[in-house]
Parts: structure tokens; sequence; C-alpha cells
């Protein structure tokens, strides 16, 4: 149905695609798979036209495309959904769906029955809200969804989801299994692209694997499995994806949060962050993990006590948490977590300016030290960059989330809060950030983690847990921390009795 | 990876993308076709009137850079122009000239510190914010002076607006001193570093502990300094305050800066860059009146020519 023949593509002198062949057959789903900044995201960007390759071309329906721009990519049927939002969050999920292709008669736009329109695609992709509440009010996941409905509505014949599951749980990601079954039944075509290998495993018929900018190989997925992708797409067999756990260690707790609350969102949650450990928080998405963390960070107003070392502290700010050490990697990477329109080095240099100009505000900068600081911390954590003068936009996510986490380091962070450290990273750096959370644990550092990703939270933390409504209602360590106990938990929101 | 000729491309690349460079670029060809195809361009006597003219607005706009840079906006640098001058007038006559300056600039630079705090603890828009201050002053203006601001000749200010050193008109003197401290406060100082940051992205600078009231408290109050500085300086030049001496600033400030390669969504540009721009805007003034048009006339070209300017090279960039 679609073929890309032969495609190259470089930016500013650096190759990312070369002579990439592949095809998907109409009826087909085909999983796209390959570290970050191996080169998925650019492929997906020629095929929608928002890039034109260098070399190469892509053949619609034996037809090679001319002109290739977005709108033309939509009325050819092409159809796509991003893990970057795209929804206006001051319009209704009505309006956002059908944005750009409202019903209209005789040019007049049906306002009136656009929530009617809007219901059964919400329907078809399981989402049970009313389509007249504003987009930015749902939580992340639905807002995804959305997306999927709104990419429907041009009844796509190719439809492209690229990590469009990384922020659902596995009720929404059944219902996005749903919408990709009947496509194929209907003989549409879906490229998907997914950290998750058990997703890809479970939907696709044909596997095609990228590394740095090439095919390395396009298997059946009958013919394959887990390892052999893996090692197809990193060249080596991935052995420790999770470091190993010290032995349990005596230090008493840094950290102790009792009765924490922030209205509307987590209540009477209580923890202990202690020296040389990695506490989790689990649970489905969405129940008050991530303002546990923002209270924390002094981002989110909040009640209850929290003390730091004995002595209460109250974080009204992220200055204030920062100066007691307590430092908070962001799960809005891009909006939060960097300056995405800054340079790496402006991004590493921020958090640590105190340091490099102590005397005052308006001291000079050191620009030595500020260079072999920011040269350290890019050996340290191996950021692809092709200088620490690149804009951090132009990074692959892993790099961007090393970054986010790296500028911490110089502060020497007594607390460490980190919210979906992973998300839709490859596995290669996922491993290298598991390893480098417990080396910082090693070192000293309490360090506390929210993820949506159970395997990473069994593997990685040496306890977890588990929110349900707001609050914590279970926690799991030593043999009872298994993925079956931590989905149960979750899901029944009660302490899962072995 | 070609080290070789990425090496030989980078510095010419790095040029292309620096607007600040084209903004003096561009200065440099208007002002040499000004000498060759204007009348009145070519002696040493027109170079020194410009660079005198074109340091009042340099003045206004290195102070609007600092705010731009921090992508907010300060309308009421017009209102301060005059209010300073109209101040300092009417103290000087009563209290001598030190009293009348340190008064107007400690005035200025209090409404600097208000506008900062309905920007931050208020969360005012920085536009609707300035808008209301600059119109509050022109109002209170015009109550304190009844209308009839004074004219006052203080020796300090005269010498400013149009002594000489070396030849070198000590308004411009002034200018370039100004535009090194504050290349020195936005481009060395950690201040600086917290500016751009800001200007870059405000909810990634929070959570990098970014001190944004003192950083913003710091960047409106010396934008309103400068322009309190700036009237005091056109006080000395025309011996005269008046209640509208501030209105061309306003916009010409901001001009100014987006001329000079500054991003007017903040987070992207040099200081240095706004004085090309100040200069730019002063000689197609200049040029304008040499070819005797008409003030209607002269002012629908100006507009025409900073669009083109802007156009030629000083665009948002999409993303």
């Amino acid at each position: 149905m679609l073929s890309v023949e032969g495609v190259c593509k470089s930016f500013a002198g650096n190759r990312v695609l070369h002579e990439v062949t592949f095809d998907v057959r109409a009826g087909e789903v085909l999983a796209l798979v390959g570290e970050n900044g191996a080169g998925k995201s650019t492929v997906l960007s020629l095929i929608t036209g928002l890039q034109t390759p260098d070399s190469g071309r892509i053949v619609l329906d034996g037809e090679p495309v001319r002109a290739w721009s977005p709108q033309r990519a939509r009325s050819a049927g092409i159809g796509s959904v991003h893990q970057e939002l795209s929804l206006n969050p001051h319009q209704t999920v009505a309006e956002n769906i059908f944005l750009g292709a409202w019903p209209t008669r005789g040019g007049l736009v049906l306002g009136r029955n656009l929530a009617e329109h809007a219901r059964p695609l919400l329907e078809r992709v399981g989402l049970d809200v009313d389509p007249r509440t504003k987009a930015g009010r749902l939580p992340l996941g639905q807002q995804q969804l959305v997306e999927l409905a709104k990419a429907l509505v041009s009844r796509p014949r190719l439809l492209i989801l690229d990590e469009a599951t990384s922020a659902l749980d596995d009720d929404q990601v059944q219902a996005v299994f749903r919408v990709v079954r009947e496509l194929r039944e209907a003989n549409s075509s879906v490229i998907m692209v997914s950290h998750r290998m058990a997703e890809l495993f479970a939907m696709s018929d044909r596997l095609t694997v990228l590394r740095d900018g090439q095919v390395t190989a396009t298997r059946e997925r009958a013919e394959t499995d887990h390892d052999d992708i893996v090692r197809l797409m990193i060249g080596r067999e991935l052995s420790n994806l999770f470091p190993d756990r010290p032995a349990a260690t005596e230090a008493g707790p840094r950290l102790v949060a009792r009765g924490l609350t922030v209205p509307g969102a987590c209540h009477g949650v209580d923890l202990e962050l202690a020296p040389g450990r990695i506490i989790g928080l689990g649970g489905l998405q969405g129940q008050g993990q991530r303002e546990v963390l923002r209270a924390l960070g002094g981002l989110a107003r909040h009640a209850g006590t929290v003390e730091l070392d004995g002595r209460p502290c109250r974080s009204r700010s992220p200055r204030d948490a920062i100066r007691r050490g307590i430092a908070y990697v962001p799960e809005d990477r891009k909006i939060e977590g960097v300056h995405v329109a800054q340079s790496v080095r402006a991004n590493l240099a921020l958090p640590n300016l105190r340091t490099l100009a102590p005397a005052s505000r308006l001291a000079t900068v050191a620009r030595g030290a500020e260079n072999r600081l920011v040269d350290e911390l890019i050996r340290r954590l191996r950021v692809k960059t092709s200088s620490p003068a690149q804009q951090v936009r132009r990074l692959s996510g892993g790099n961007q989330q090393k970054v986010a986490l790296a500028k911490w380091l110089p502060t020497r962070p007594g607390v460490l809060l980190l919210a979906e450290p992973t998300r839709g990273i490859d596995v290669g750096t996922k491993r290298e950030i598991y390893h480098l959370l417990r080396e910082l644990a090693d070192g000293g550092m309490a360090v506390l983690v929210t993820s949506g990703d159970t395997m990473e939270l069994v593997g990685l933390c040496d306890e977890v847990a588990v929110m349900y409504e707001g609050t914590v209602v279970d926690r799991l360590s030593g043999p009872d921390l298994t993925e079956e106990r931590l989905v149960r938990a979750s899901v029944t929101g009660s302490v899962a009795h072995a | 990876m070609t080290t070789a000729s990425s090496t030989t491309a980078r510095p010419l690349a790095a040029l292309r993308d620096n607007r600040a460079a084209w903004a003096f670029g561009v200065l440099a060809v208007v002002w040499i076709a000004a000498i060759l195809f204007a009348q009145g361009f070519d002696s040493v006597s027109s170079f020194r009137y410009l660079v005198q003219t074109a340091s009042f607005l340099g003045i206004v706009a290195i102070g609007q850079t600092l705010v731009v840079m921090m992508s907010g906006i300060d309308l009421s640098v017009s209102g301060v122009v005059a209010l300073s001058a109209v101040v300092c007038a009417q103290t000087a006559a009563s209290h001598g000239p030190v009293a009348g300056i340190l008064v107007a600039l400690v005035l200025s630079t209090l409404v600097g510190v208000v506008n900062a705090a309905g920007i931050t603890w208020l969360r005012v828009p920085p536009m609707v914010m300035t808008l209301a201050t600059g119109t509050i002053i022109s109002g209170a203006l015009l109550v304190y002076t009844n209308g009839a601001p004074k004219s006052a000749r203080v020796g300090l200010l005269d010498s400013l607006a149009n002594g000489k050193v070396a030849g070198i008109p000590l308004a411009f003197v002034l200018w370039l001193v100004i535009a090194a401290a504050a290349y020195w406060l936005l481009h060395l100082s950690r201040t600086g570093r917290y500016v751009f940051a800001v200007g870059t992205s405000e909810p990634a600078s929070r959570a990098s502990g970014v001190p944004l009231t003192a950083t913003s408290f710091t960047v409106y109050a010396v934008c309103s300094l400068l322009a309190g500085v700036a009237g005091l300086v056109l006080l000395g030049f025309t011996g005269t305050s008046s209640l509208t001496m501030g209105n061309p600033y306003q916009l010409l400030s901001i001009a100014s800066v987006v001329l000079g390669g500054t991003s007017i969504l903040g987070g992207r540009g040099h200081l240095l860059g706004t004085i090309a721009g100040a200069l730019l805007l002063t000689l197609i003034t200049a040029l304008l009146a040499a070819w005797n048009l008409s003030e209607g006339i002269r002012q629908v070209f100006q507009g025409l020519l900073i669009i083109l300017l802007l156009l030629a090279y000083a665009r948002e960039r999409r993303n």
C-alpha cells in the first residue's frame, strides 16, 4: 500500500536516515522499532509530509508521491497520533476532534451538533467523557485517546501511532488495540511505534527494526521473539537491564512525609525516604503520584508535615526545595524539565549558577568552570550531542531526559524526585538511567520515582508504595514486590494479600 | 562526520544566523547609501548630531531589551521619560538641580518596581500592566503641572546632553557606558542567565529554581530607570519639559530591540544589536526628514520601512 524506497535524510551534516527501505501492506499492522535517535520519528515525518527526503522516494498505491505535504498526506488517507499532544486545551473535546474538519452545511459550521457527531468517535476509542468538556481538563491518557478520535475523523487508510500509548493505562491501551484491529479488518494499515515491546508483539504482523538510521531487518512476528528484536535494535545483547539491589541499609530516613495532602489530588500520604534507597510510587495513571512529587518539590501547595533530617520543612517554591537539597525531575520533560530552546550548556549550568557565580546575582558567571562542569556532565551521562552549544530541542528524547537529570547532579541533592523518568525512551537509555539512579542511591541519595511501567518499578525500586484515588493503599518490598501484586493492588485499590 | 568541512562552514553559518550582526550590516549599508545619495549626511557634524539624537532613543531601548529578553514588554517608558523630565524641571526650579535629578530617577525606578509588582504578584500581563502605569503617569503629570510643565535650564544636564569629549557628544558616551553596563548584566552576570532562561520558558525556569520575582523586579526597575535617564538627557537637550515628550519612544524603543535582532518572544538576541537598531531607526527618521516629506507621509514611510527591515532579517522563526 505504501512503501519507503531508499530514503536518505540529513540534518546539518548529521546523517539521520540512510537508504531506508520498507513497506506497509494493506490490512497489515507494521511495528517500527529502534532505539531513540534510530530515525523512527524522521521516517514518520517523511511519510506524513512534515519533511522531504534528500533522496529516495515514498510510493503510495504504486505512485511516487509528489509535492508531499501534511495537507496532502491527510487527504490521501494518512492519519497520525503522536506522543506529543496537539490538542488545544481551551477548546472542548468535540471542537478538538473536528478541528479543521468541522461538519458543515452550506459552508456553515454545525456547531450545535458537534458534540453529537463526536460521541460515536469517542465511543469507538472507549472514552466515556462529555464531548463538551475542555480538553485541557482531561488527564493525559484521556487526551491521548481524544487525539486518536481526532485522527479517525478523516477515516484513514493508514494510521500512524507514534508512542500513542505511552500515557495510557491498560484499559485504555486495550481500547487503542480494538481500534487497530477494526482498521485491520477493514483492510486499512497501521504503523506502530512504541517502546513497550509487549504491545508490539501483541498487535503487529511484521516488525521493521531501525538502527542508526538504517533498516537492520524486517521480521514476521511469528518468526521472531523479544530477544531477537532487542539484539537487532542495539546490535548487542542487553544484559542486566536493572542494576542489582544492595543489601538493605540501616540508615535512618532523610525525608519523612506525614499526611501529605494536595487538595483535589492526594490526601493523607505517608512516605519515608532514606539515603541509599529507591522508593517507587505505583498505581494506575493519575492516582495522585504526580502531585506527591510536586508537593515535595515545592510546585504544589500542600498540607501535612514534611521533615527533612528531623527538621520540619515546607517547600513553598522549587527554590525552597532546591536550597534544602531536594531536586525534582518533572514528568513534562519539554515544558518543565528542560529549556528546549536553549543550549545543552545553558540547561546544565542553570541550577548551578549559584556555584558558578557565587558572590551575588550580579557576579560574572565563570566561563571556564562552566565549560568544565558541562563537559564533565555530558561525559558522565554520555549525552549524545554534537556540541554543548546544541539546542536541547534537537536531542532525542532519551538525551533530553539525561540533560533534565544531569543538571541537578552538581547541586548534590540529598533527595531526588523523578516523575516518569524513562517515558518514551529507548531501552538502551533506560538501562543507563536505571544504573545511574542506583549509583546515585548507593552514593547516599534518597530517590523517589513515579512510573506507569510496572516492570520498571519492580525491577528498579527497593519499595513501592501503591496509590489509589489519591492515597497509598499498599506498600510492597522484598519478595512481595512482584508485578502481579503491584498490578492487583493498583487495580483493586486494596492491600493484596498473597 | 566531515570535521574539515564543518569547521570551515561554521563561522559563516554562525554569522548568518546572528541577527545582531545583520543589524549592524544593514545599518552600515543604509548609512553608506545615505552618505552617497542624500544631502547633508557626509559631514562630521551630521554624524555627531545623529549619534547624539540616537542616544535618547538608544538609552530607552537598552532598558527595553532587558525586558523583552525576559519575554516581557514595557509600554510605560514613554510616560517615564516625560515623568522624569517634568519632575526634574519642577523640582530643580525650587530645590536645585541635584535634588531634581535624584527625585526624577527615584520616581522613575519606582514605576518599574510597581510594574514588576503588578506583573509578578498580581499576575497582570506585562502589556496591560505597563500600559496602565504609563496611562496613570500621563494623567498624574497633567494634574501635577496643571497642563503647563516648566522649562528649566539645568546646567549639569545641559552639558551632559550637548557637551562633547574629544569631539564625541557626551550623550553618546553616556549611551555607550550604559550599554556596557547592560551588556555585563545581560550577557555576563548570573542575573542575565536567569533573564534568558525565563524568556525561553517560564515553567522550566520555575522548576529549575530561577528567582523569577527578583529577576523580574531587577529588569523592570532597570528599564524604568533608564527611561528616566533618557528623560533627563532630553530635558538637558531641549531645555524644556513637556507631557508628550516621551511618546515617540514607546514604540520606537521596541522597534529598536526587534530590528536589533532580539526575538520579541524573548530568550534570544543580543544587547549590542539594539544599538544598531536605535541608530538605524534614527538614521531612517533623519533621512525621511531630509527629503522634505510631510509629517503624515513620513510616518507612513517609517512604518513601512520598519516592516520591510523586519522581514529582511528579523522575522520570527517557525519551530
